[in-house]
């Protein structure tokens, strides 16, 4: 039921990765308002495209994650990089078959109450038997009964005892298939860290840069930026647009809404604003239709 | 009681989920495995995580250990014995040795 992206990482145990896993608010999947204990699957995120992240603004995205792929589009990688790639390539590598052990249990839990049942009915007919010869009444009739249910119980503790075994080599199928899921889950967890902390490094990388695009976009102003990503207190879509200015993506940049109409009221094409060959401003512009290349 | 362990990120939130939503169940939490109470009702709450997220949730079920019940006299002592021993670097084996105290590989075979 696990497929490769659908169910992400965890750790061993109480261990140091777990606890950062739960201080680690990015996902903010954590206090998700109204999430049900069945909550639903938290991906390894892929890096994705600059474009995926700043191709669109406004955009969802965090501003070290739009710094992060800012850096990218300009070839920039962080020192985590080939550790990135080796924990891909160790994840990817990692095969786990489904554990279901389901069809064992009901086996052993069958065969146990079929036991249960003709060992209750081998006291009755022995009772009955011997109440018979009390009397000396025909014992016969009773008696073949009590052989037939005899022979029965003994062939439903054999099976009894496949049923136990079955199980218990289906258990250590999975006590195997177990470790693996757990090293996927601690590779997933470092891979998260990892990703993290090279999102981190390049956001910083670029954040001078950053600062100076400010003094350029519209609503932007370098003096909200303050020491790093963590510390801007500016407007979010000036920001996006810087981040952007930043960027060489390869893609059109798409604007809408509040991003649109700040950069068609600007007096500077939004080519030169951006530094970005192509510039499309969206429908939630308010009115204005597509129009690539602005 | 209930040993409930998860291997996949989903069903770790899910149980720490379940935990902070059910206290009432819940002995003991670790990190991505928890403790619940003997009830129907844990056992069902165990389950329906189990439902959610498949091989990625293992349940079992654990029993209190008596080792007045479970273990021979020779075992507590020599357990007692080896904790209370003077040179603290001797491995149980060299311990052991040429004493009555159990051999460790013969209780290695002996199941519990």
């Amino acid at each position: 039921m696990t497929g490769a992206r659908s169910t992400p990482s965890a750790s061993d145990c109480g261990d140091e990765r777990d606890r950062q896993d739960g201080r680690d608010g990015e996902n903010g999947r954590d206090g998700r308002p109204g999430a049900d204990e069945e909550d639903g699957p938290v991906p390894v995120e892929e890096r994705p495209e600059p474009s995926a992240v700043i191709g669109r603004i406004p955009t969802d995205a965090g501003l070290r994650r739009q710094l992060a792929a800012a850096a990218r589009s300009r070839g920039r990688t962080a020192s985590v990089a080939s550790e990135i790639d080796d924990i891909e390539s160790d994840l990817a590598a990692i095969e786990i078959e489904p554990v279901d052990l389901t069809a064992a249990r009901r086996r052993v839990a069958e065969t146990t109450g079929e036991i249960e049942r003709l060992k209750e009915r081998v006291a009755a007919l022995r009772g009955d038997a011997r109440a018979r010869r009390a009397v000396d009444a025909d014992a016969d009739a009773a008696l073949d009964d009590l052989e037939t249910a005899a022979a029965e119980l003994s062939a439903a503790q054999t099976e009894a005892i496949a049923a136990e075994q079955a199980l218990e080599r289906a258990r250590a199928e999975a006590a195997r298939n177990r470790d693996e899921r757990r090293r996927r889950l601690r590779l997933r967890d470092r891979l998260r860290n990892r990703r993290r902390a090279a999102r981190h490094e390049l956001a910083e990388a670029v954040y001078p840069e950053f600062r100076q695009a400010l003094a350029v976009v519209p609503g932007g102003d370098p003096n909200d930026a303050g020491s790093g990503p963590e510390a801007y207190d500016g407007d979010p879509v000036a920001a996006s647009l810087a981040a952007v200015r930043v960027a060489a993506l390869d893609a059109p940049v798409e604007l809408r809404g509040e991003a649109a109409r700040a950069v068609e009221a600007a007096d500077r094409s939004a080519r030169s604003l951006l530094r970005t060959a192509r510039v499309r401003v969206g429908e939630a512009a308010g009115g204005a239709s597509d129009r690539p290349d602005v | 009681m209930l040993l409930v362990v998860t291997y996949s990120a989903a069903a770790r939130t899910g149980l720490r989920n379940l935990c902070r939503r059910h206290e009432s169940v819940v002995a003991r939490r670790f990190g991505r495995a928890a403790l619940f109470d003997e009830t129907v009702y844990a056992a069902f709450l165990a389950l329906r995580l189990r439902e959610s997220h498949g091989g990625d949730v293992q349940i079992e079920r654990t029993e209190p250990f008596n080792e007045f019940v479970a273990l021979d006299e020779p075992v507590r002592e020599a357990a007692a014995a080896y904790a209370d021993r003077s040179a603290k670097s001797t491995p149980y084996a060299a311990f052991a040795a040429g004493t009555d105290h159990p051999d460790p590989d013969a209780m290695r075979g002996r199941e519990l």
